[in-house]
């Protein structure tokens, strides 16, 4: 369990549909002209590609979320609705609290 | 009248841009609005790269020469979206905390070093404008293959930088943002209307592709002349690298400007969608070669497919998309440029001076591109330059994102410009590379020089580590944590 982003697991799996398109030209369905269902195999294989980029980046996200990740977001969103506050009273001539000034 | 609908289009675009939005008054809400772009706002933003005018005409020109090597555009730009999953949020965090409103910003902040930011400002902004200009020139194109006439590619394209120039300078990133959103349904509609042309003209897709089986099969492979399988792996891991590691100062406003990390974060893994539509040019372009002369310029290929076989309204949607594809990107490089300029290269303190200049800057820069795209000047080599040499940014990037930076801003300094400077002697000095990209080539002698320089710095100062870790608490020098108003973030 990591609540860094870019753990190892995580990493690992992003980087599946990576080595996919880089070897691309290798395979041998690729390297010979093929058609799938009417359509260049390169083409079938580039569009696998990308479903597998998606469905690798929900489950790196799922993860993420499950293993911390979700709490992090939300002190992130606090964050940035106490720094947007004092925005807003600092626009409007008035100071902002000095605890909201802190918490930049 | 073609000619007359399609600048219409293109004074409708810019309209869009300056429509509904109060001028903006200061550099950071320019810049990066209040650093709470939502969602869907983001998205359009981040979506700017994916659709260019080189997918309109690039990528058609490439799979008529390369076939399905033409992919290769497809890879990278998947690819990117899951090496940006990983590192933007940083970088907007980084940004969000410290008040960064460039790149430059970023690299002066994480290395200490005012020289750094001044370098990358100064490589950033020169790369930049054989960009631009090939935004604007690439406009014209459009404009010239629709309709086929010479004088409107010149007014097309004066008009719309005009019109770049007005709605960047007077609606920043918001307006960016909403002629974005424009831009990618007209870029969908276009590519869905050239997808029909060429079902309607040519033959089914399963039949276009049976023919180009039975008259030239190495169409369907990664193995014509130039496009070959080193072409393939080198061009997708630099593109990659560079890209992934967000290293075009352009695309740095949309992140910096994100409500927060989740909110890019759950758009890049979903991005790579847009990646279905470019199969469309390349289809397109691959099934041209069953119809065009062999000897058709590559960028008039998917215009002279859809001229082949769609009637004249249609052209002109066809036009327009493309003409919003050209000028989305143009006015983000153009803030690009400006900001670079304004905000790192002259040290100006006077924030509303710094703001005149950084609309002058706008003014100049696309005015430059075009006075280049008008004389049909020839700084393409230049281009070759853009992707290799601002590639040379990438290990930078890629020490300035860690939880501390260990690495001085000499050594980083030394190899970016040793980097930079190798790209550029082996794409003027025409040094054969064998197919090899000159940017993945000239990482080497980058991290060679990074390498050796550190290890020089360490030895002659030990007691110095370059360390710099995460501030939270202190913006950059003349810059606010919390977006325009300085006094708050420097009093926190």
């Amino acid at each position: 369990m990591s609540t860094t982003l870019a753990s190892p697991k995580r990493l690992t799996i992003a980087s599946v549909p990576i080595v996919g398109m880089i070897i691309t030209p290798f395979l041998p369905f690729v390297s010979t002209p093929t058609l799938w269902l009417g359509l260049p195999s390169a083409i079938v294989w580039m569009g696998l590609m990308i479903v597998a980029t998606i469905v690798a980046l929900q489950i790196v996200e799922h993860t993420y979320l499950r293993e911390g990740g979700a709490e992090l977001d939300r002190l992130e969103a606090e964050q940035s609705a106490l720094a947007n506050a004092a925005s807003t009273s600092a626009a409007t001539n008035s100071p902002a609290p000095i605890t909201e000034r802190r918490a930049h | 009248m073609l000619t007359v609908a399609i600048i219409i289009g293109i004074v409708g675009i810019g309209a869009l841009g300056i429509a509904g939005r109060r001028r903006q008054t200061e550099l950071s809400s320019w810049t990066v609005g209040k650093r709470d772009l939502p969602r869907w706002t983001s998205w359009f933003l981040q979506a700017g790269e994916s659709l260019t005018t080189f997918s309109f005409l690039g990528l058609a020109g490439i799979a008529f020469g390369g076939g399905v090597a033409a992919l290769f555009a497809v890879a990278y730009l998947t690819i990117n979206c899951i090496v940006q999953y990983f590192v933007i949020p940083r970088q907007r965090e980084l940004g969000a905390n410290r008040g960064y409103l460039t790149m430059a910003d970023f690299f002066q902040d994480r290395f200490n070093s005012k020289a750094l930011g001044k370098t990358v400002a100064l490589v950033g902004a020169v790369f930049l404008i054989p960009y631009l200009q090939l935004q604007i020139t690439g406009l014209g194109l459009i404009v010239q293959l629709a309709t086929g006439s010479e004088s409107a590619r010149g007014y097309s394209m004066a008009v719309a930088s005009v019109l770049v120039v007005v709605f960047v300078i007077w609606a920043g990133i918001r307006g960016l943002a909403k002629v974005a959103v424009f831009k990618d349904f007209a870029m969908l509609a276009a590519l869905v209307i050239v997808l029909a042309g060429v079902v309607a003209g040519i033959g089914g897709i399963p039949d276009i592709f049976a023919k180009v089986m039975d008259t030239a099969p190495s169409y369907l492979t990664i193995s014509r002349p130039g496009f070959d399988a080193t072409f393939w792996v080198t061009s997708v891991i630099v593109t990659s690298i560079g890209a992934g590691l967000n290293t075009f100062p352009h695309l740095w406003p949309p992140v910096l400007a994100a409500k927060s990390g989740a909110v890019l974060r759950d758009n890049v893994k979903w991005l790579a969608v847009y990646q279905f539509l470019l199969l469309i040019p390349i289809t397109a372009g691959i099934a041209a070669t069953l119809v065009l002369d062999p000897k058709t310029k590559s960028n008039f290929v998917l215009l002279g497919i859809a001229q082949h076989t769609l009637p004249e309204p249609l052209i002109a949607i066809i036009a327009i998309g493309g003409a919003a594809a050209a000028m989305v990107p143009a006015g983000a490089i153009a803030m690009g440029i400006s900001s670079l300029v304004s905000n790192n290269l002259l040290s100006v303190k006077n924030p509303k001076l710094r703001f005149r200049i950084n609309h002058v800057v706008v003014a100049l820069a696309v005015g430059l591109a075009l006075a280049f795209g008008l004389a049909k000047s020839d700084i393409g080599a230049l281009l070759l330059l853009t992707y290799g040499g601002l590639t040379q940014l990438a290990p930078a990037v890629a020490i300035a994102i860690g939880r501390k930076v260990r690495i001085g801003a000499v050594p980083v300094n030394l190899g970016i410009i040793v980097g930079t400077l190798t790209v550029a002697v082996i794409t003027f000095g025409n040094i054969p590379t064998g197919g090899v990209d000159s940017g993945l080539i000239s990482l080497a002698p980058n991290l060679v020089v990074l390498a050796v320089a550190e290890l020089i710095r360490r030895r002659r100062l030990p007691q110095v580590p370059a360390e710099r870790a995460d501030d939270v608490e202190r913006p950059v020098p003349g810059h606010s944590a919390v977006e325009g108003h300085s006094t708050v973030g420097v009093e926190a």
